[in-house]
């Protein structure tokens, strides 16, 4: 009998949902049981860091780590888990760009923990008291992980081989990219696996028109067609700059994409492409400065899911780095 | 001027206004108003002891704003009479022009306007026109450009008693500018203004060209055109004179000026046709040749003196070619830019020309009118019933009927062109035409279809002009079938719709009804009059149960005689289509209607009377 | 002289009935539409006035062989100025349309899809303001799909499309994103301290091609100090986002797009979509943080003479009082 590959699923900085994902495969989770060996699990059951320290370099054979680097802790696994294993796979859109909890990047440590220490409605921290690193106290030492400045995909820490885009991944395509590790059967390393190269519009069934942006409407302001294109509907939606490949659920949920699935092939900042899109197909009678006004939170809108690993990000960092 | 003030027979009435004009020709009342000048003129000598003392400036109207005039001015040095006069709207009050009139007192703050009948027997219109404002052609910059001017600041600027004594400068550094382009055609032979060419502004600006290259034999001067038109005797030898004198023509009308702030100077941009090629050219002054345009007040004096305006706002002529100093209103005349641009020599011929048809009435004892004029029977016009119609006088183009609530409309023959619309519109049949009756008429009719009505036609024509095509269509021997018969009136307006209902009525197979083009009506709107009629009156003969293509309406002009017969042709086709059998029975269908709608043709005086005798 | 043989007399006619050419006859050649055209004012071939007099003489084959006569591009500089009030760029899609019909083709270059890349997701025709692109079926290994289709005749080359494609899978050639890419980075100009002089800034500038008019504005263009480096596209509604996003991170001190005014943009549309994109990613800058006025948006008209230079040299004064050590807030 072929031996078992060992595994690794780890979450940094993430909702749990991309571990989930990895249980919606059903019942494929038991072939998946006999062709693997879950070595470090920590959302699932209990594992401890000192297993995977105690492990020899490279020993595991696959990781899937989802979540984005958002402090020390999340980076030190990562560093870790990099030492451990042969191949590692971002997994989920977490890992992969930064997602959800890369929009932090729109503002800074001090400003958030400031936020959430002192200033919600519902806090009541009259001392000012905010984390720290260390902390001495008489029955010792107490050490937090520290708190970046701004999110990091895991490939901006440590080198990653493969690339599970999505928020979280589907079912379908989980159980693709399982089966082609169990198989042997990955691209050559950097690819994104699991999903086409073009954009959701190939795939998308909605009918183009050509019908130009006369306003621009938020999902909940409207009841849309089911059967005609958001962007006609002047809803704006990702599907022109997502990669292809989840299926479309939102879609047929009457939802426009929001981009979780990352940009296509060939295209190196998600956000500035899809901008680039939707204010070109406006009317040419229409007003554009009430066009950009009907944007709310264009940041927001269009980097939703992709805002560390963006161009606009590299740019903030320059800038950063300069003061 | 000046001789005019002084003649016998002349009474110069000026800072005054035409308010009514009343009457017709040899005979009008024209109600005029003096404006106060609040200097009283038998005292004034025009010392001009007052304007220096004058606190108030404002822009100087002569001057084209380039100059400022006081409070109490005059218009212009040469200005007849020479008396000054307060413009009250920007004046203080503050007397001190008063105290140096001192003891010729010839100021009075109390004048009131005065108004007065006039007995006149002709009217000239003399009023001029005025300059196309070029703020409206936003591309060539004048009123943000300061060296952008108009011809007549030009003018200004270069006369020796203008704001400049004649020194050439210009408007942003007051300095003398040695390259200066003019451009022709502004607000003039364009979609956007004006469609018609002003016609003395490449005149008057070669002749500025040559006057500057004279004095100034280095100058740098450029003419924009887009044709050069010369057309009066000595013109164009100007205009090579001009050429060869260095004066640089460029054929291409420039789409832009832009200016370069810090210097002042203008860059036009341009195709030189010619050439072929885009320039761009820097001056240090541009001159732009304005349209002339109507007076803002023309609109109001039209109606007051009840003449009638060209497409371009200008007043209108009696016949462009024929009666050129006639307005269509007998007794009044025309003459100069009012009727349309032109020059002085044209101007002068003009006016001399109006003098003399006008003179012709005053020497007359007795004038000739048309003898085919309205004529209202009293006691049949229910105005003198005390009811309100008077829809004969809305119809009249020439104002010639006057209709007073309790009295009869009446009718002032030596107005009355004769068109007969008035006779046609009337609900109570109560106006009747001189020679063109409803007696007359309808015997003609009556006589046309006595035999066989069903195989005619029948074509009412006016006289002008389709009368004027049918006979063209004869002389020039295109033929067309013996089906028709016409009858001939003045005017399409004369056209009755009763007539149209009595040879339906009388079984007649076509109708058609004819006049001229719109533009063509020699009694002015007596066509639209009809037009207006014809379009309900085809609705109800349809509605009757009139075959519509039995019923025609054509607008012909004289010289159209291949129109005629082909109109004819057609009629006759269409008639021969029919089955005679359905067509009587059509006939039988709708003649208890057209009786009821006709039963009061014979309460006409002499309807009855005409259609025994056609009977006998 | 033109060949007798070669005249067809009917051909005003022709063109006079075709939606368009109404008012060929009422043109006598004043040359105002020439003047004001920005296409004559760079390329001395293309007259539409004398276009308009050779229809009128019936020289039907010169006509149709002038390559210029797909040179307008319905810009309408020229319509409001004409004093017959002819509707010059109809006029001219008149010829060409006739021109179609007769066989004849523009000559190029257009932009060109990539149709492996292209998933029909329809935003370039949507984007294009002359409808020259539509999306048509065809089969790609046994399946089909819908891809985006140029029509050569109505390209114009602007570039909106391959601004606006999500894929970059249309191409103008000589714009390409690899090309503009590498003008950005040429000379290591932002990433070598060598390059950069101390205490000043670095300014990118993208130009479109049709909104100087003057010669003292064209000549700016290449005699700006050697901090500011131009770019030319023929639109800004070619400025991708992405360009100013990549000059950003690469160390620009700012950037500065310049495009036509509403209702002046050669390519109908550019400007607005230009607008469009750039109001918004100042928003997405100051969201991010960073100093929105380092990225500007400036309209330009033909007639404003010494605007551009102007502006160039004030946004580089602004540039570098930024860099004064005062202005650095903690």
């Amino acid at each position: 009998m072929a031996e078992k590959l060992r595994f690794a699923i780890y979450w940094a900085a993430s909702c749990g949902g991309c571990d989930i994902a990895v249980l919606e495969i059903g019942h494929n989770i038991l072939k998946l049981a006999e062709a693997a060996e879950i070595l470090f699990w920590p959302a699932a059951m209990d594992f401890k860091y000192k297993d995977v320290e105690a492990l020899p370099d490279k020993s595991l054979d696959v990781c899937l780590f989802n979540g984005s680097v958002r402090n020390s802790e999340n980076e030190h696994v990562a560093r870790l888990l990099r030492a451990k294993s042969k191949v590692m796979v971002a997994f989920g859109s977490c890992a992969y760009e930064g997602c959800i909890p890369g929009l932090a990047n729109l503002t800074n440590r001090g400003d958030i923990l400031t936020c959430v220490y002192q200033e919600t409605p519902s806090t009541d921290n009259h001392a000012g008291a905010m984390p720290q690193t260390h902390w001495a106290v008489p029955e010792g030492d107490l050490e937090l992980p520290e708190f970046y400045d701004a999110v990091k995909t895991l490939a901006q820490v440590v080198p990653v081989e493969y690339f599970v885009p999505g928020c979280p991944p589907v079912a379908a395509q989980v159980w693709n990219v399982l089966q082609a590790i169990i198989a042997g059967q990955l691209p050559p390393p950097g690819a994104v696996v699991g999903v086409g190269t073009r954009n959701l519009c190939d795939e998308c069934e909605r009918v183009r028109e050509g019908t130009k942006v006369k306003r621009f409407v938020r999902p909940h302001e409207v009841i849309a067609d089911p059967q005609r294109c958001f962007l006609e509907q002047g809803i704006i939606c990702a599907g022109p700059v997502t990669r292809a490949g989840c299926g479309r659920p939102c879609i047929h949920a009457n939802m426009p994409c929001r981009g979780c699935y990352g940009p296509p092939e060939g295209v190196s900042d998600q956000g500035a492409k899809l901008l680039s899109a939707v204010m070109a197909i406006i009317d040419p009678e229409a007003d554009v400065e009430q066009l950009v006004q009907q944007i709310v939170d264009p940041a927001g809108t269009f980097y939703r899911f992709s805002l560390p690993d963006s161009l606009l990000q590299q740019a903030k960092w320059l800038e950063v780095g300069k003061r | 001027m000046v001789d005019a003030a002084r003649h016998p027979n002349i009474e110069l009435l000026t800072y005054t206004e035409v308010k009514r004009v009343e009457g017709f020709i040899g005979n009008f009342k024209v109600l005029v108003e003096e404006k106060p000048r609040y200097v009283l003129m038998d005292r004034c000598n025009g010392c001009g002891a007052c304007a220096p003392v004058c606190p108030i400036e404002v822009p100087n109207e002569f001057e084209e704003g380039l100059a400022p005039r006081k409070a109490i001015y005059i218009p212009h040095s040469q200005a007849v009479p020479l008396r000054y006069v307060i413009d009250i709207d920007h004046c203080i009050k503050c007397y001190k022009c008063v105290d140096a009139c001192g003891k010729l007192d010839a100021i009075d703050f109390s004048q009131q306007p005065k108004q007065r009948w006039l007995d006149v027997g002709s009217i000239i219109v003399a009023t001029g026109f005025d300059s196309f404002d070029p703020s409206e052609l936003t591309e060539y910059g004048y009123g943000r450009y300061d060296n952008v001017i108009t011809t007549l600041e030009l003018e200004r600027i270069n006369n020796s008693a203008g704001p400049t004594a004649g020194q050439i400068i210009r408007p942003s550094d007051k300095k003398f500018p040695k390259k200066v382009a003019f451009i022709q055609c502004v607000g003039s032979r364009d979609e956007r203004f004006n469609l018609y060419c002003s016609g003395f502004c490449c005149m008057y600006t070669i002749k500025n060209a040559v006057q500057w290259k004279l004095t100034y034999p280095d100058a740098d001067i450029t003419i924009f055109y887009m044709d050069i038109r010369t057309p009066s005797k000595g013109y164009e030898e100007f205009y090579r004179w001009a050429r060869e004198m260095g004066i640089r023509f460029i054929q291409g009308r420039p789409a832009l000026i832009t200016e370069d702030p810090h210097t002042g100077n203008l860059f036009i941009q341009a195709e030189d046709v010619g050439l072929g090629q885009l320039i761009e050219l820097e001056s240090e002054l541009v001159v732009l040749s304005t349209a002339a345009v109507p007076r803002a007040d023309t609109e109001q004096m039209s109606s007051i003196l009840n003449i009638s305006r060209s497409p371009g706002g200008f007043f209108m002529e009696y016949h462009p070619k024929l009666r050129p100093v006639d307005s269509p209103t007998d007794g009044v005349f025309l003459a100069g830019a009012a009727q349309g641009p032109k020059d002085i020599p044209a101007s002068v011929a003009q006016g001399s020309g109006a003098a003399a048809r006008a003179a012709r009435i005053l020497n007359a004892e007795r004038w000739e009118i048309e003898p085919i004029v309205a004529h209202v029977w009293e006691d049949r016009c229910i105005s003198a019933q005390g009811k309100k119609c008077g829809i004969c006088a809305t119809k009249c183009p020439y104002n010639a009927i006057v209709v007073e609530q309790g009295k009869a409309a009446e009718v002032m023959p030596a107005k009355c062109h004769g068109c007969g619309g008035c006779v046609a519109e009337c609900p109570h049949n109560a106006i009747t035409q001189m020679h063109f009756t409803d007696a007359q008429i309808l015997a003609q009719l009556h006589a046309l279809l006595a035999k066989e009505p069903e195989k005619k036609i029948i074509a009412f024509m006016c006289h002008w002009c389709s009368y004027g095509g049918a006979d063209n269509a004869g002389t020039s021997h295109f033929e067309y079938p013996a089906s028709s018969r016409g009858i001939r009136v003045m005017c399409s307006a004369r056209q009755d719709q009763d007539f149209v209902y009595e040879a339906f009525r009388l079984g007649a197979g076509m109708v058609l009804v004819s006049g001229c083009h719109p533009q063509d009506c020699h009694y002015i709107t007596g066509q639209r009059v009809a037009a207006e009629r014809f379009e309900r009156l085809a609705k109800r003969l349809a509605e009757m149960g009139i075959s519509p293509q039995r019923f025609r309406v054509e607008w012909i002009s004289a010289a159209e005689g291949a129109k005629y017969a082909q109109v004819i042709r057609e009629m006759d086709e269409v008639l021969r289509s029919f089955d005679p059998q359905a067509l009587k029975e059509e006939n039988e269908r709708v003649r208890p209607e057209l009786e009821r709608r006709l039963r009061r043709l014979t309460e006409i005086p002499d309807v009855a009377k005409a259609l025994e005798q056609v009977y006998a | 002289m033109s060949n007798p043989d070669t005249i067809d007399p009917k051909f005003k006619d022709e063109v006079m009935a075709e939606l368009g050419g109404e008012h060929l006859l009422r043109c006598y050649s004043c040359g105002t539409c020439v003047s004001m055209c920005l296409v004559s004012r760079v390329s001395s071939e293309f007259n539409p006035r004398r276009t308009m007099r050779m229809v009128m003489l019936g020289m039907r084959d010169e006509v149709f062989r002038n390559p210029t006569i797909w040179m307008c591009s319905a810009c309408d500089l020229c319509y409001p100025h004409c004093p017959q009030g002819i509707h010059i760029s109809e006029l001219m899609r008149a010829i060409k349309n006739i021109a179609v019909r007769d066989g004849y083709e523009a000559p190029g270059p257009v932009a060109v899809v990539n149709e492996e890349e292209c998933s029909g997701c329809d935003v370039c025709e949507k984007a294009c303001p002359y409808g020259a692109l539509s999306l048509v079926t065809k089969v790609f290994d046994g399946q089909q799909r819908k891809v985006s289709q140029v029509n050569k005749n109505l390209c114009m080359t602007c570039g909106i499309c391959a601004a606006a494609c999500p894929l970059s899978a249309i191409t103008v050639e000589e714009y390409s994103n690899e090309k503009v890419a590498a003008q950005i980075q040429a000379d290591g100009w932002l990433t070598e301290p060598a390059q950069r002089l101390p205490g000043e800034p670095q300014l990118l500038v993208f130009n479109c091609s049709w909104n100087l008019r003057a010669d003292v504005d064209r000549a700016a263009l290449t005699r700006f100090p050697p901090n500011v480096r131009v770019i030319v596209l023929p639109c800004s509604g070619r400025v991708d986002p992405i360009f100013i996003l990549l000059a950003l991170k690469s160390g620009v001190d700012g950037v500065l797009v310049a495009g036509c005014q509403p209702g002046q943009c050669h390519y109908k549309q550019g400007t607005r979509i230009a607008q469009g994109r750039m109001r918004i990613l100042q928003q997405i800058l100051d969201q991010m943080g960073l100093d929105m006025s380092r990225v500007r948006f400036v309209q330009i008209g033909t007639e404003e003479r010494g605007r551009f230079p102007a502006l160039v040299m004030q946004m580089l004064a602004d540039l570098k009082a930024r860099m004064e050590p005062a202005n650095i807030t903690a």
